[in-house]
């Protein structure tokens, strides 16, 4: 079958879709279970199983202390617009040479990089040790050594942009600029929604599962059938999973599930296995359940009658999808025995008390251990969850580190766990059989300014953001790749404004495209996702 | 036996003024109300009416509020309300702080939030210091001490109805804001390692962006100011660099500078505002700046070319720089609009008209006597607008949020205080509400993950909602697990055994938690039948529904009660109420305030 037809019929399918519920979260209507049928002849795409991870690291990572040129000449460049070495006092925000962890890395496709170019990762990436509940260390990876193994692709300089722009032509008036540069909501905005639309709806991985969800399948024996959303974030609401078809379902991590340990050795652990990351509510049953008492009759009648105007009947729905899907995911994730359980481990032995006195019951555990690990079960289960295409989303907040960013317990203890987690994330997915089919990218909003405001940085711009998998790199690299152009870090030097706000050389919108292309996104529907796409010399940065 | 805080147990139950109406009655606070609804011009007609007021203006509605507010009307309770003094949470935790087995946490601060909020007599004071802490962000999930948050909460408690220019000015000087947005100790460019380290911006982005007047210009009734069509922005980067350098200079005070400087902690005094440096004092002459520029005393150019000129190199110039930047800041003209918007927002509906945003941006700009931010006129024009006293229709009302769904439930079940926790432990003292320490409650006051709080104005829930362009911030914080977290602690908390009293049947579990009472309800359905059932069904209607339930809710619930064995004995009957209640918290039109 010709794509032409292929797309003719997905869009009929959409069409088809939206008139058949008249609304959002179609994802969950059992009228679906028809169209799979007319589907099965002809699968959509991979009939494989893919998914993304988006990482979002909320508040502006200074990503230029994640990825830091090694070579003398470029590290010279990088100090001094940091203000020096960072050793203890407040002021300089670089990391010294030394410390730097060499990275193998070449161009895309393999590639050499420049003449006596080379690349160091913040010491935060190195290898590390873990600890299960059976008192067990293991050694695991870092990003370091996910880079040297070919399982991660950099990029820089990215950023939101509209068109290209060079510090020549920024004050073009001609030329579009992302509105509203350096405040947070809006550029998170900006990454989520993949266009420079003000208070746009919708997200560029809502929009990609518009074109996909109808792939997965009911809950295999679900009655009525109950199809889990394509779209699950462990972090809240974002705009980046709502589609105009597809609302995101909302799930908790159980790092600390029912009070006790603060985190669990490994998944494997009794307290995870009776999480399902979903909440029943007490007192009442979903109301699909046979047999239900006179309060439970009562609250249903009222949920499908809300009254109350948008307001009510939007509660009385985000109420109902809470006790269907926590009964029926609730079942398959925390069954007995738990089969979503893997063995790789997610808690490091030393996690965050490098600083001594260091009070870990008060600051917490690695959040995105947490939340990756429920993804990994979510993976695992897949098959039982009628799950063939996933878009989840994660985050991990305290980037915006206008002060106390160089000390350990700053950005080092982030950067620290974002590599801990994406570690132990990629070993649960090579433990599943399963690297090829998940890739995993982190965004921000912004990058932060190269030089000090005396205690840490302020918010800037392009910066550095990376994609994990067993697929990225063309999934058989055997060392890192750089995409994008790496920049003067001269202050106010060619590519930046005067405290080192970088003006980005790649779009946001490119690193997106290159995934839902992966995905299974035609060309041309990603044009209408990154509508600014034809903007920029490419569609597709190669990475994948 | 340690001092109980000033209402004392059962303090709601305490405000039974219905019993001593129609005479005249002296409420704790001193004043004097009337007892005669005939004399009173602008008193609710119904006890509904009354009851929806307080929903909006109050932490929830009690039956003894209800027939206060018709025993004396709402211009009268409103000038009660902003007459009454402020009731605080520091000097409470320093009280049991002297008790030196006691140890304090952010728990404390919470529980004591609770309590302000649940049996607080100074309720429109308390929920308009809510309001203002969900505009002028600070968080103790920064690791700010409880204390300072504790100062800042009463900093907003005291300013409730104050200036909001006044606010601005204590806001900015608040140690705890300088902690949260990082200038504390902001100084100055200076050379350092080769380049120069230039002001945190932090503060000047988001005293304009969140504080003041938001992104883009707007008119009074919120519609935007277009230039060429597009939204006209109020300010740059290169204007938030400029505003950086007034925001200089500050670091924390003390009275006692001996030894002091810029950058140590010698002496330093949490609790007070921030101080300008270099400082002079009489009593100190030792202390030098060694020469040092920590503030930025050049000229600075802001919005709208507004030029603030130099300043001397000393404190009072500093002082002069920083007051003259909140001038200008408070009296931009999209303040008004930006600001009333959102109390809006917080009281009544989430999606306000335009004119009733001007209306109340207009009593911003000028309170009738030429003074703009007059918070006690501006929140006095909120709750009497004729959108907000109107019968609710089509999508008017908010979404309730954690918080004032668990306070309206119990105040309005009448629920009594705990004892406070006894010796022999380190929360000696304390009166717990329960939910100091709870995460899954998913809304901790003074604890939001970031400066933009727990939802944004602008948040529209995808699907319907977002489809018919309609905001609807609560629901930015609500999900498929949050709703089933939050409901399952606040059914525990007025429904679950152990957390609900009837005399000498059902007792509290625990005498240091908070307990709800069932008593009236038990006696109400003593002989159950579907008339009965109806006057429950309407007694907690008024109560945590302010009489808004619909017919079809009645209705549903009522065949929820007759549908079940009559019931017989005190177990049956108990959980015949516990039915409704569970099943009111639980719905849609609780749901929604409207």
């Amino acid at each position: 079958m010709s794509r032409i037809r292929r797309e003719q019929r997905r869009d009929f399918l959409k069409h088809f879709c939206a008139t058949l519920a008249g609304g959002s979260a179609l994802s969950l209507i059992p009228q679906l279970r028809l169209m799979q049928s007319a589907l099965a002849a002809e699968p959509l795409g991979d009939p494989n199983y893919r998914a993304l991870v988006c990482v979002f690291l909320n508040g502006g990572n200074d990503s230029f202390n994640w990825l830091v040129p090694s070579d003398t000449t470029r590290y010279n460049e990088y100090s001094t617009a940091r203000g020096g070495v960072y050793s203890g006092a407040n002021g300089p925000l670089g990391l010294a040479q030394n410390v730097l962890l060499p990275v193998n890395m070449t161009g895309p496709g393999g590639a050499a990089l420049p003449a006596g170019q080379f690349y160091g990762l913040h010491p935060a990436c190195a290898d590390w040790t873990s600890i299960d509940d059976n008192g067990a260390q293991t050694t695991m990876p870092g990003l370091q050594s996910l880079t040297n193994q070919g399982k991660v692709a950099w990029i820089t300089n990215v950023g939101t942009l509209v068109v290209p722009l060079t510090k020549a032509t920024y004050s073009n008036p001609l030329l579009p600029k992302p509105p509203q540069l350096y405040s947070h909501n809006d550029q998170t905005n900006l990454w989520f929604q993949g266009r420079e639309t003000a208070n746009f709806r919708f997200g560029w991985g809502g929009q990609i599962a518009d074109l996909l969800f109808a792939q997965n399948q009911p809950i295999p024996g679900s009655s009525p059938a109950l199809t889990v959303p394509m779209n699950i974030s462990f972090s809240g609401s974002n705009r980046f999973q709502v589609g105009t078809q597809v609302v995101p379902y909302q799930m908790s991590s159980c790092g600390n599930p029912n009070g006790g340990n603060p985190f669990p050795g490994s998944i494997v652990g009794t307290n995870f296995a009776n999480c399902s990351g979903t909440s029943a509510i007490s007192s009442f049953r979903s109301c699909s359940t046979a047999g239900l008492n006179a309060r439970e009759q009562a609250l249903c009648a009222l949920l499908n009658t809300p009254g109350s105007g948008l307001l009510g009947s939007e509660h009385a729905t985000t109420m109902r999808r809470s006790m269907d899907l926590a009964g029926q995911m609730g079942a398959i994730l925390a069954g007995t025995p738990n089969n979503s359980l893997l063995t790789t481990p997610f808690r490091a032995l030393a996690d965050d008390q490098a600083v001594a006195g260091y009070n870990l019951a008060a600051d917490g555990n690695n959040s995105l251990a947490e939340q990756l690990a429920m993804v990994a079960r979510i993976i695992k289960m897949r098959a039982q969850l009628g799950q063939t295409r996933n878009i989840f989303f994660v985050s991990i907040g305290g980037w915006d580190t206008h002060a106390g960013q160089m000390p350990d317990d700053g950005q080092p203890r982030l950067l620290r766990r974002v590599s801990r987690a994406l570690g132990s994330f990629y070993r649960a997915l090579v433990e599943m059989g399963v690297e090829n089919s998940v890739t995993t990218f982190t965004m921000s909003e912004f990058a932060r300014t190269l030089n000090s405001n005396g205690d840490g940085s302020d918010h800037a711009w392009g910066g550095v953001q990376l994609v994990m998998g067993g697929a990225v790199n063309g999934g058989a690299a055997t060392q890192g790749r750089l995409y994008g152009t790496w920049p003067s870090m001269t202050l106010n030097g060619p590519d930046s404004f005067s405290r080192g706000q970088m003006i980005p050389t790649t779009a946001m919108d490119q690193i997106g495209a290159t995934l839902a292309s992966w995905m299974g996104v035609s060309p041309a529907q990603v044009s209408t996702i990154f509508p600014n796409l034809g903007n920029f010399p490419t569609g597709n940065l190669g990475f994948m | 036996m340690h001092a109980m805080n000033r209402w004392g147990r059962c303090a709601v139950a305490a405000l039974a003024w219905v019993a001593s109406w129609p005479m005249l009655a002296q409420v704790p606070g001193g004043q004097v109300f009337r007892g005669n609804f005939e004399n009173v011009a602008d008193a609710p007609a119904s006890d509904a009416e009354a009851a929806r007021f307080l929903t909006q203006a109050t932490f929830g509605p009690t039956r003894a509020e209800i027939a206060r507010l018709r025993g004396i009307g709402y211009d009268q309770w409103l000038d009660q309300q902003l007459d009454m003094p402020a009731t605080l949470t520091r000097p409470w935790l320093d009280q049991l702080a002297a008790n030196p087995e006691f140890s304090l946490n952010s728990g404390h601060r919470v529980d004591r939030f609770w309590t302000q909020a649940v049996f607080g007599q100074d309720q429109l004071r308390q929920r308009m210091a809510f309001a203002l802490s969900q505009i002028l962000v600070v968080a103790d999930s920064g690791g700010i001490d409880t204390r300072m948050i504790a100062e800042y909460a009463d900093l907003l408690t005291r300013g409730a109805f104050s200036s909001y220019r006044s606010l601005l000015g204590q806001v900015t000087f608040s140690p705890t804001m300088g902690q949260w947005l990082t200038y504390v100790r902001n100084r100055a460019a200076y050379a350092s390692g080769g380049s120069i380290v230039l002001p945190d911006e932090n503060y000047a982005r988001e005293i304009m962006q969140l504080f003041s007047f938001g992104l883009v210009k707007r008119n009074l009734d919120f519609s935007l100011q277009l230039t060429g069509g597009q939204p006209t922005p109020t300010y740059d980067n290169t204007i938030i660099g400029e505003l950086a350098r007034v925001f200089t200079g500050l670091s924390y005070g003390r009275t006692n500078f001996a030894g002091a400087t810029f950058g140590n902690n010698t002496n330093v005094d949490f609790m007070l505002p921030m101080m300008c440096f270099p400082m002079v004092s009489a009593s100190n002459t030792n202390y030098s700046a060694n020469g040092v520029t920590y503030h930025d005393n050049a000229a600075k150019t802001i919005f709208d070319g507004i030029v603030l000129t130099a300043v001397g190199n000393n404190a009072a110039g500093c002082n002069q720089d920083i007051n003259a930047a909140l001038d200008r800041i408070f009296n931009h003209a999209t303040v008004a609009p930006f600001i009333s918007r959102q109390l809006i927002q917080r009281f009544v509906t989430s999606n306000p008209s335009g004119a009733y945003i001007q209306r109340v941006a207009t009593v911003f700009n000028n309170n009738g006597a030429g003074v703009r931010g007059d918070l006690g006129a501006v929140i006095r024009a909120v709750l009497m607008d004729s959108e907000a006293r109107n019968s609710p229709s089509g999508n008017f009302g908010k979404l309730r949020e954690p918080v004032l769904r668990m306070s309206a439930l119990w105040r309005g079940l009448d629920v009594v205080q705990g004892q406070p926790v006894p010796a022999g432990s380190s929360d000696v003292g304390n009166i717990s509400m329960t939910l100091g320490f709870d995460s899954s409650f998913g809304q901790r006051p003074y604890n939001s993950p970031t400066v933009f709080n727990f939802y944004e104005p602008d948040f529209q829930n995808p699907g319907p909602l977002q489809n018919a362009n309609l905001f609807s911030p609560e629901f930015q914080i609500l999900n498929e697990s949050s709703v089933s977290r939050m409901n399952n602690t606040i059914q525990n908390r007025v429904a679950d055994t152990g957390w609900f009293t009837v005399a000498g049947i059902y007792t509290c579990g625990a005498a240091t938690r908070p307990c709800v009472q069932y008593d009236s309800y038990m006696t109400i359905i003593q002989t159950a039948n579907a008339t009965t059932y109806g006057q429950l069904i309407d007694e907690l209607g008024l109560r945590l529904m302010y009489g808004g339930m619909s017919s079809n809710m009645r209705s549903t619930l009522l065949t929820m009660l007759t549908s079940q064995a009559t019931p017989t004995t005190n177990d049956q009957r108990r959980d015949r109420i516990r039915d409704v209640i569970r099943v009111i918290v639980m719905s849609p039109e609780f749901a929604v305030q409207r």
